[in-house]
């Protein structure tokens, strides 16, 4: 399978945290969620693969071939947008478009005009415009989006950008990447980070997990419903099936929790109920257990 | 590390930074200088004859040390802008900053025209101002005080980059705002004390200026790059 970045042992050493050792991937064609906790390290990896912060050691593989990421021709095929102050908070629609426009040689103004009408945020070629710091968080990111997609890229990497969003600008959202991906079938792809991913899963095709550095698991969301399972029953027997599950929360009545399918058969004679779980599921699965182990 | 040499210009560069071109940031410069150096005089000078007359507001005003004060302080806070415009990548639109083509290349250019920008700004500014004071009189010692304070206001543009490098917080802080009011008031204060005469003190300064604005701007650079820009 075509891989839009191969990252291969990448660490960033701060005082305080230490991200990696990571090595994951994200595929071509497919949009890939980053999911983890607050502190997880997923601005930072998403920040290094970038070219925003540097690494300490490790390298990424973008398109195949490519690894330097301070190569323009690189940086052109891959639009970045970070969560929250992308740009100067008095800048309006026209300065973010004069920046870009020279700051990149695939932005296309009408695009970003075509976009912002769409956003419904104004005119970039409008004589008064609002500042963006007089817009409110979600209009902000909804600008930050138009700026990003009016590029003409083969990469979207967007850290946290549905998590200002109302719930319509978020479908809004899902709605823009499925197009973004199918505007050039298997050509281009989509990583995203999210600590909530509940809004975001029917855009998800791949999911990364990340607890304290650490990518904890990845794969295509089908292949993990298939690996997982969602286990739920009566309290009596929580005790037995405790010890076959991954994560697990409960109290004298019932229980539920996340186990390896491979352990199916074994909890289901102990009268459990058996489901396969959301994406959201497995997510608080996954970093439950993450967060449990790094207890202990 | 960035290999990449863009092809675009310093105007180019600035505009992706600030939002405007070299000229207009320029003339945006010169101009703030000026009318607030402008409103400043005439404010004081409105006051004071509004309360003791004429004579006492000129007296107080263009012959006393008031009128060359202003236009080091004024000047100095011109300056001391440069020490804000750091681009941090926490600040709003650092990251954005970050991810432009040309990378630190591109930080270069915009922040070597942003110098250059200060430079043609303070002599334009005093250029203005000694013109104005040719025509109608304000300033004692006025053409020695414009030239004096803006040998020092170059010399601060040098001494900002050097603080720049500076890693304590609170220190360049501390040292930005000294310079702010310090080094350009020292151009003013010198032409009062020679009593109009430029000196070995204003050649010395012209001189240092002259040397420190690109070594201390280069030392400016490479300190960014290695503790400031994608750490």
């Amino acid at each position: 399978m075509k891989k839009a970045i191969e990252i291969k042992g990448i660490t960033k050493e701060y005082k305080d945290f230490t991200l990696g050792e990571v090595h994951a991937e994200i595929p071509c064609g497919f949009a890939t969620a980053l999911i983890g906790a607050n502190g997880a390290g997923k601005t930072t990896l998403i920040d290094i693969l970038c070219g925003v912060t540097g690494k300490t050691s490790g390298e990424a593989e973008y398109f195949g071939s490519m690894t330097d990421i301070d190569d323009d021709s690189l940086r052109n095929r891959i639009g970045y947008c970070s969560s929250a102050n992308f740009f100067p908070m008095d800048w309006t629609l026209k300065t973010i478009a004069n920046s870009m426009e020279l700051g990149f040689d695939n932005f296309d103004r009408a695009r970003f005009a075509e976009l912002c009408k769409r956003f419904k945020l104004g005119d970039p070629a409008a004589k008064k415009q609002k500042k963006l710091m007089k817009l409110s968080d979600g209009n902000k990111m909804r600008t930050y989006l138009a700026a990003v997609l009016a590029r003409d890229t083969e990469l979207l990497v967007l850290d946290e950008p549905a998590s200002s969003l109302d719930p319509l600008a978020r479908d809004l959202l899902c709605d823009m990447f499925r197009e973004y991906l199918s505007e050039r079938d298997g050509e281009r792809s989509v990583l995203f980070s999210t600590h909530n991913i509940a809004d975001m899963e029917f855009a998800t095709d791949h999911a990364i997990f990340m607890a304290h550095g650490q990518v904890i698991e990845q794969g295509f969301v089908e292949d993990l419903k298939q690996k997982y399972i969602l286990v739920h029953g009566d309290g009596m027997i929580a005790d037995k099936a405790k010890p076959l599950m991954l994560s697990f929360t409960g109290n004298k009545t019932s229980f539920e929790g996340i186990a390896l399918a491979e352990n199916a058969e074994m909890l289901r004679t102990y009268d459990t109920a058996i489901e396969t779980p959301t994406l959201q599921q497995l997510s608080v699965g996954i970093l439950r257990k993450a967060e449990e182990n790094a207890e202990k | 590390m960035q290999k990449n040499k863009t092809s675009l210009t310093m105007s180019q560069a600035v505009k992706i930074y600030i939002g405007s071109g070299f000229f207009k940031q320029t003339l945006q410069f010169t101009c703030i200088m000026t009318v607030i150096y402008v409103v400043t005089i005439a404010f004081f000078f409105l006051m004071i004859c509004a309360e003791s007359g004429f004579a006492a507001a000129r007296n107080e005003v263009c012959e006393s040390f008031m009128s060359n004060m202003f236009l080091a302080i004024d000047g100095g806070i011109g300056v001391a802008l440069l020490s804000v415009q750091t681009f941090e990548k926490k600040l709003p639109g650092g990251k954005f900053f970050r991810s432009v083509k040309g990378g630190f290349d591109t930080y270069k250019k915009a922040r070597t025209a942003l110098v250059l920008s200060v430079i043609i700004g303070i002599c334009l500014y005093i250029g203005i101002i000694g013109a104005l004071n040719a025509v109608i009189p304000f300033m004692r010692y006025g053409a020695a005080t414009c030239v004096s304070v803006a040998v020092f206001l170059l010399l601060g543009v040098g001494i900002v980059n050097l603080i720049s490098v500076i890693k304590n917080d609170l220190a360049r802080t501390l040292l930005s705002f000294m310079q702010m009011f310090g080094i350009s008031l020292v151009g003013a204060f010198t032409v009062h004390i020679t009593k109009g005469e430029l000196g070995i003190v204003h050649i010395t300064a012209a001189i240092l200026a002259i040397l420190l604005i690109p070594v201390s701007h280069k030392l400016m650079l490479a300190s960014y790059r290695k503790r400031r820009w994608n750490t």
